[in-house]
């Protein structure tokens, strides 16, 4: 059976390129943290599940940025996702740890983007561990647009990351925000 | 839990409760030769940029075993200050500081290199820092010095090996990565996220899986069971808080007031390593 590679994934920039998966990372320009939590599984995009149309949106990102982004899902904990599609796993949202774990990655020249519909595990984890970041951290909203409380906390870890916050879009938008975001 | 150089000799002093979770009225003194090494480990800068070196306690070293998604057999070290797992250590590093003393890697190559020994494995070295024979937390300089030293060897124009022009793209690739320490820094953090990548099927790098996670294959080398201030460099893991052992410099026993060795044992069963002094006065 083919394995699953989203175009322009870091195992698909890999594998074209013939260099390891690390150095296939240290091309990389971002990293892209994206919550698979279980609200993302709200089947409010149209008949699909939000997790379904921001998959369909980072593997459109991947294509158009072949090589340049790095996926980490979480939820209760975090996973890379070298392939680029990041998996529903409908846990909770913990933030802090997937942080923690893209943290190795901080190095100079290196974005974070999150991409969540807010309400962490741990508010004032994910933010004390979002200062101690040497790069920029933005982030994007994609939940309900009267959803102030998540909208909100996304642009209090985009501060604390010393990044942008994006939350006027819709999710069918995503990836074109990222784009936006990652040329700006 | 780390502790901070101390300014003078006699500040150099560790609370009993953070080595031992029990209340008692009393103070271990490290020995002036352990800070005598770390000073002098310090100043000479044999942690690497990425690497740690301080004084750890370690209270518990496990059986080396074989564990998925790593090379080598690896055995975890307890600390009782915040009552887990927090190091992990290679049977390498261990035999390296408790049966024989061998000489670094670096050492071995340049050794080599100039008595014209059989070269390492150049075309099957899985990292950039494998095939310049240097540890991840190598400097320009020794990746220079490396890369000097390994052109002389494998350079079509004087070489003699049959792969020679193979060899030579790979030697010549690394070494134009990681000679730029902005792009070595990069590459570190592939590194890293590469490893984590292994954790998705269940290795001991996994998140979801405690480090004393099934093991596989039977049990092997175990050092000594005592218990120290244990002069280490290290490097963080993407497990917080289980640090990486590079390397063991110094083993300081803890040794209380009335000259009793701390000790450690697990019993079948328990959650943490029993702890007891014996010995001495009491």
């Amino acid at each position: 059976m083919k394995e699953l590679v989203v175009k322009g994934s870091l195992m698909d920039a890999s594998q074209s390129r013939g260099v390891t998966m690390a150095e296939a990372i240290m091309e990389a320009e971002a990293i892209v943290l994206i919550d698979m939590s279980g609200s993302m599984g709200a089947q409010d995009m149209g008949g699909k599940a939000r997790y379904e149309v921001a998959q369909e949106q980072l593997a459109r990102l991947q294509g158009r940025m072949p090589g340049a982004v790095g996926v980490i899902s979480f939820s209760t904990s975090p996973v890379f996702v070298p392939d680029g599609i990041p998996v529903f796993s409908a846990g909770s949202t913990n933030l802090a740890r997937a942080l923690e774990f893209a943290k190795v990655a901080d190095v100079e020249g290196m974005r974070f983007i999150v991409i969540s519909d807010g309400f962490p595990d741990s508010e004032s984890l994910a933010l004390d561990v979002a200062r101690r970041y040497t790069n920029k951290i933005d982030t994007v909203f994609i939940g309900p647009a009267d959803d102030t409380i998540g909208q909100d906390f996304l642009r209090q870890l985009a501060a604390a990351g010393g990044g942008k916050s994006v939350s006027d879009i819709r999710l069918v938008e995503l990836a074109r925000a990222l784009q936006l975001l990652l040329e700006a | 839990m780390t502790y901070g150089k101390p300014q003078h000799i006699s500040e150099w002093k560790i609370p009993w409760t953070s080595l031992t979770g029990q209340q008692e009225d009393a103070e271990i003194v490290l020995e002036d030769s352990m800070m005598r090494a770390w000073s002098a480990a310090k100043w000479a800068e044999q942690a690497g940029d990425s690497q740690m070196l301080d004084v750890f306690p370690v209270h518990y070293i496990g059986v080396c075993k074989p564990r998925e998604g790593v090379k080598s057999p690896v055995a975890y070290g307890w600390d009782i200050n915040i009552k887990g797992w927090r190091y992990l250590f290679t049977e390498e590093v261990l035999r390296r500081f408790f049966d024989e003393q061998p000489k670094t890697d670096w050492q071995k190559t340049q050794e080599a290199l100039v008595k014209r020994e059989p070269l390492h494995d150049i075309l099957g070295a899985e990292t950039l820092f494998d095939v310049l024979a240097l540890e991840e937390a190598a400097t320009p300089q020794q990746v220079r010095a490396a890369y000097r030293a390994l052109v002389k060897r494998v350079h079509p124009d004087v070489s003699d090996e049959p792969e020679a022009r193979a060899l030579f793209e790979k030697v010549d690739h690394a070494y134009r990565v990681l000679r730029d320490a902005k792009k070595a820094a990069r590459y570190r953090a592939g590194l890293k996220l590469a490893k984590a990548e292994a954790p998705r099927y269940g290795g001991p790098f996994s998140w979801g899986a405690a480090p004393t996670g099934q093991a596989t294959g039977a049990s092997k080398y175990q050092s000594p069971r005592r218990c120290g201030l244990v002069l280490m460099s290290v490097v963080e893991t993407v497990i917080h808080p289980i640090l990486l052992v590079k390397n063991i410099l110094r083993w300081g026993d803890i040794i209380n007031t009335q000259g009793q060795i701390m000790t450690a044992s697990w019993e079948w069963g328990a959650t943490e390593p029993r702890l007891e002094f014996i010995g001495g006065k009491r």
